[in-house]
């Protein structure tokens, strides 16, 4: 009989218990210089099935672009105006004052339907009962900090305000490996999606987007005073790399709280994005499926599977920046 | 971060000042014992009485004079001059030597490590520090005898440089330390006291938030180092490994201070437990009072009975008694229950005799809130309790002043700890008295036939096994998760690590790319990895009739076995009825109850082999290894009344079933063997069970690890026939029962040693039968319910079998 449906932990289990069998036998379990990788799939007896340490399929097919090089070595990078994104230039242009009191909250396809736009107990996505009302934390800035903290950013030129938003593997301290950014640049936006193709890719994103931050003078994000500025920090300060973040920092969920707060079901980015902007997703990945998505592209390959994160993290970052048109 | 001092009462750090002679009215411990055991109502006779001469101190200086910031918070506290261990300790820190210093009991052991720590704080402000406590009690302890030493500094330091106050920024980091103290102490501390969980599940995986601390890592203290065994020091040396890891990633190599009470091997496990060479300081210099050792045994109860006097009234008789002779004393348990129970005893014994005494006692265990642990401490420190009964909780090094007699019901599972407990009495060089109470279990019952096995052994070698595949596995995981892990790492973790990377790497767990292993996983590894033992969940008891106050805690794995409903739970001597357990909500809802009676649980074990690794023989009979699965469940309780001990009711449960997979060694006598048996008019199965018994007991002693680290079946249904399995009480397994399978000869002679050496008749607790009180009583599948008195001569008829 064929047993090939055996869970992970009993195999490994079994494969600790050889371990200790060898190792009470004073067996030569130890493979001089495993480390080296010689000699290392002969000994595994199970037949090895670890890949060589390039990642056989790459990302190119699915995400063009190319591979930079840092001092702490190789990360892929995928460049693109929003103009190739999305056709329509009034949803992109850059911001302007004063669009604020012309946002007419609430997701379109609902306010077409029903004459009545506080209809919020209904799911934006799918039209059915919400989950109750705005459970958010209630500690949020005080308004005269948020309202400081839009003025310094609309001092500083766009073109050196950089929207960020980051993709990890897992919850604490786990890996960063996909870095969005989106910049002005006079007539349009650059997006760019810094991609570590494996866990060791992962210090020069970090390099890279360091460089990057270190020539802007405003960042834009949503949660990221909670989640992507630590997260960065933390992951800088793991692999030694100077990190400067600019001075201002306009973490738009705050600042959404703030505006919209008993108007939405809640203040997630995909919530404001379908109330406020007025914009639905399609193909959209949740939030807790990427990490799983890029540790079995890591283990397998297969690009194809990270194509919706990637969607999803230039998304977000776009919404950033429509968020923030309607927030000033 | 400075938290104000507890309490006032600056009682000295360490007063080492002769107080030998201080006009108090010392009890005549002689003319106790004489009083004890010509006592009518004594139930026990005095096996053995041993009498250790006292000794002075002997002092010593540092080669350079300390820090006069130091030197004046010292004299402060009447510290004058250097116990000669103290002074060799600080040159060898200084040094920058990995040191371990083995004294005894209030030795004043934490100076060694304070002032060379403080001293570098003081001239060099980037450098930190780092304490490790075993325990959270601990921790707190020895975070007020720091602010007693850092109060008493001058404000000012020398020459302009701020004074020990300013440069020692200090505090307690652990799971009760708030959100935002946490932040404050990972932003400024430069002297962090915590403990090994909370450095693996809480700093470790965050290193980068503490670069600044990890760079500035000149010192970290390992205090109780002889805690760090089995299991738990297993785990520790594998988080030292990954804490050296870290630092090394941050540029810094930190210099250890191991303290540790008295072991056979403490260089020996001090470089175990750091992977690298540390040297030893054991010339105790403190003073030592005389003490008086005696042993009691609990005599054989009248008529032919099996069981012998109760042990814990026997205590409380002993406990008692000192109390009544002006002696502050503390009894020790082996278990909560019990002390609980002799609380109990104690308060209505002195409740006829001394009323205001029995105001003066009070409990102490594990599942305490901290502030009443706090309270009762102070209390002890200020004499204002004449006595105190607790679990080892009180053991470790908290300081709780000078206590004049210490009473053990049972011998604590190893040397090393009859030694820390004895040592509680006598602090300061006063005589004291310390009394053990032998259980009716095999091997207090071998000590009181052979006191010259306890004092003629030099303590327990400590033992731990860093390179055991299950514990590598875990760290490695949460190694990689902190640190991708190159080919230097071998060197942290030890030859087996690479096979173990590749079986991780196998299951997906880590990915190895370019020579370097990474995580590669979305879950936070030390999440589900404890160090202590097979959970680390705990369960609430809740009163509720007092609006749901919390009365105390109780780790999720013995839950069942303890706070099941109908359960009753004692705590501080008052009696709960546990009205309903909340396994989704983990809690219990209990209410007050005066009863006459306690509750013991009644377990069903179940064990299923799911493969064999080793085979075997032992007295040319089959012994195997391999891997089980035990699942077991609390299927009822019995109510039992007090003192008589007679059962008085049996009530079925209903509780969900918990689950080990482990590793088992099992014997499985033949069938020519079995004959035998029967054939003499024996019961095999009878035989089995006794022989189960005796194992479960006796390999402790061989193994190096607690009784409840392993657990004994005897089961028919996995071979067909009946065989005895032993298993580890280990997720994945820690080698006990490797080590059974290895010695199981010897290990059936020291059985059979003890069983025909016994002086009963048809066996009695202390040989074939399980000891009274264990906290849950086994019903075995193959014996029916009940309460197995298993067949003497049948266990000694299959010993001699499998012995010759």
């Amino acid at each position: 009989m064929i047993r090939d449906a055996e869970p992970r932990s009993t195999r490994l289990l079994k494969r600790l218990g050889e371990i200790a069998r060898r190792r009470s036998e004073g067996g030569e379990w130890n493979g001089a210089g495993a480390w080296s990788g010689a000699g290392e799939p002969a000994a595994e007896p199970t037949g090895s099935t670890l890949a060589p340490t390039r990642i056989p399929v790459g990302v190119e097919e699915i995400l063009p672009g190319g591979e930079l090089e840092s001092p702490f070595g190789r990360v892929f990078l995928h460049e693109r105006l929003r103009s190739a994104v999305e056709r329509s230039p009034g949803r992109w242009a850059k911001p302007k004052r004063g669009q604020r009191a012309k946002v007419r909250v609430g997701p379109r396809w609902m306010w077409e339907a029903d004459p009545d736009p506080w209809r919020w107990d209904l799911d934006p996505e799918t039209g059915r009962p919400a989950p109750p009302m705005c459970d958010e934390p209630p500690e949020t800035l005080a308004p005269e900090v948020l309202h400081e903290e839009l003025e310094r950013l609309l001092r500083v030129p766009f073109e050196r305000v950089l929207y960020l938003d980051l993709e990890t593997g897992g919850l604490g301290s786990s890996c960063i490996f996909l870095a969005g950014t989106m910049r002005w640049v006079g007539e349009d936006y650059v997006l760019r999606q810094y991609f570590a193709r494996h866990y060791g890719e992962e210090a020069a994103l970090i390099e890279r987007l360091a460089d990057d931050l270190a020539t802007a003078d405003a960042v834009v994000t949503f949660n990221g005073k909670s989640f992507d500025v630590p997260l960065l920090r933390d992951r800088a300060a793991r692999h030694l790399i100077p990190l400067s973040l600019p001075g201002v920092h306009a973490d738009l969920l705050h600042h959404s709280r703030a505006a919209w707060r008993g108007k939405v079901p809640n203040c997630r980015l995909t919530t404001l994005e379908a109330y406020v902007c007025q914009r639905r997703r399609s193909g959209d990945v949740p939030g807790d499926e990427v990490p799983g998505l890029y540790h079995g592209f890591v283990r397998d390959g297969g690009g194809e599977r990270l194509i919706p994160v990637f969607h999803h993290n230039l998304l977000d970052v776009i919404t950033m920046d429509e968020l923030l048109r309607r927030l000033i | 971060m400075k938290v104000l001092p507890l309490f006032e009462s600056a009682a000295p750090l360490t007063a080492q000042t002769s107080t030998t002679d201080v006009a108090r009215g010392r009890p005549d411990f002689d003319a106790l014992l004489a009083r004890l055991s010509a006592d009518p109502e004594s139930g026990s006779t005095l096996a053995h009485v041993e009498r250790l001469a006292a000794r002075p101190a002997r002092y010593g200086a540092p080669a350079r004079p300390l820090a006069p910031e130091l030197r004046d918070a010292l004299l402060a506290l009447g510290v004058e001059r250097l116990y000669a261990h103290q002074a060799i300790a600080v040159d060898r820190a200084r040094a920058g030597q990995c040191t371990c210093v083995v004294t005894g009991t209030a030795s004043g052991k934490s100076l060694c490590y304070h002032l060379p720590v403080l001293e570098r704080l003081l001239g060099d402000a980037e450098a930190t520090g780092l304490y490790l406590f075993p325990t959270k009690a601990l921790t707190q302890d020895q975070m007020r005898s720091l602010l007693r030493l850092v109060e008493a500094g001058p404000a000012h330091g020398v020459g302009g440089r701020p004074g020990l106050r300013e440069s020692v920024r200090f505090g307690v980091y652990d799971g009760d330390t708030s959100q935002a103290a946490r932040r404050k102490l990972r932003e400024n501390a430069n002297l962090l006291l915590t403990n090994p969980d909370m450095l693996h599940q809480g700093i470790l995986p965050y290193h980068a938030k503490w670069a600044r601390f990890f760079g500035g890592l000149r010192y970290v203290v390992v205090d109780e180092m002889h805690v760090y065994r089995g299991v738990f020091g297993s785990h520790q040396a594998l988080v030292l490994r990954r804490l050296q890891r870290v630092c090394r990633h941050y540029g810094a190599d930190p210099v250890f201070l191991f303290c540790s009470a008295t072991v056979r091997n403490p260089g020996e496990h001090a470089e175990r437990l750091l992977g690298r060479p540390v040297g030893v300081v054991d010339e105790d210099g403190s003073p030592r009072g005389a003490r008086t050792i005696a042993f009691w045994n609990p005599r054989l109860m009248d008529g032919a009975g099996v069981e012998r006097h109760s042990s814990n009234v026997e205590g409380t008789r002993l406990f008692a008694a000192c109390l009544g002779a002006g002696a502050q004393t503390i009894l020790f348990t082996k278990a909560r229950v019990v002390a609980e129970l002799i609380y109990r005893y104690a308060r209505e014994r002195l409740g006829e005799t001394a009323p205001a005494l029995a105001e003066r006692i009070k409990p102490y265990r594990a599942g305490f809130l901290p502030e009443e642990r706090r309270a009762i401490e102070r209390a002890l420190f200020s004499g204002e309790l004449a006595g105190v009964i607790s679990t080892n909780a009180l053991e470790l090094g908290i300081d709780v002043g000078s206590l004049d007699a210490s009473v053990l019901v049972g011998f604590p599972p190893t040397v090393a700890s009859t030694w820390q407990q004895v040592g509680r009495a006598g602090r300061q060089g006063d005589p004291a008295l310390a009394m053990v109470v032998a259980y009716d279990d095999p091997v207090d019952q071998y000590l009181m036939r052979h006191p010259e096995h306890f004092f003629g052994q030099s303590p327990e070698a400590a033992v731990i096994d860093p390179g055991n595949p299950y514990l590598l596995a875990s760290h490695l995981a949460c190694a990689a998760y902190e640190l991708p892990m190159g080919p230097g790492d071998e060197e942290w973790f030890g030859p087996a690590a690479s096979a173990v990377r590749r079986a991780l790497e196998e299951d997906g767990q880590l990915r190895t790319l370019d020579g370097r292993a990474y995580w590669a996983s979305s879950e936070f590894p030390a999440a589900r990895v404890s160090l202590r033992t097979l959970s680390d969940d705990t369960f609430t008891i809740v009163d509720a009739t007092r609006d749901n106050a919390v009365v105390g805690t109780v780790d999720a794995i013995s839950a069942p076995e303890l706070v099941y409903p109908g359960a009753i739970y004692l705590h501080e001597g008052e009696s709960y009825y546990v009205r309903q357990l909340d396994l989704e909500q983990k809690s219990a809802v209990v209410e007050p109850r005066v009863t006459d009676y306690y509750t013991q649980p009644v377990l069903d074990t179940n064990l299923l082999v799911r493969g064999e690794t080793r085979a075997a023989e032992v007295g040319g009979q089959p012994l195997t290894l391999g891997p089980v699965t035990v699942s077991w469940a609390t299927v009822g309780m019995k109510k039992i009344r007090f003192y008589t001990l007679d059962s008085i009711g049996y009530t079925p449960l209903d509780l969900p079933r918990l689950k080990l997979e482990t590793v088992s060694a099992w014997l499985a006598p033949s069938r020519q063997i079995r004959s035998r048996l029967s054939a003499a008019g024996f019961k095999p199965v009878e035989a089995l069970a006794g022989v189960r018994n005796l194992a479960v007991t006796v390999l402790p002693l061989l193994a190096m690890c607690e009784p409840e680290d392993v657990g004994g079946v005897v089961d028919h249904k996995n071979l067909g026939q009946p065989a005895i399995f032993l298993y580890d009480r280990y997720p994945g397994g820690l080698g006990f029962c490797e080590q059974a399978f290895h010695r199981f000869a010897e290990l059936l002679s020291a059985c059979l040693q003890i069983v025909s050496e016994c002086p009963c008749e048809r066996g009695c607790p202390a040989c074939v039968g399980l000891p009274i009180l264990r906290p849950a009583q086994q019903q075995d599948p193959d014996l029916g319910s009940g309460w197995p008195m298993p067949d003497k001569a049948a266990a000694i008829a299959l010993l001699r079998e499998l012995v010759a």
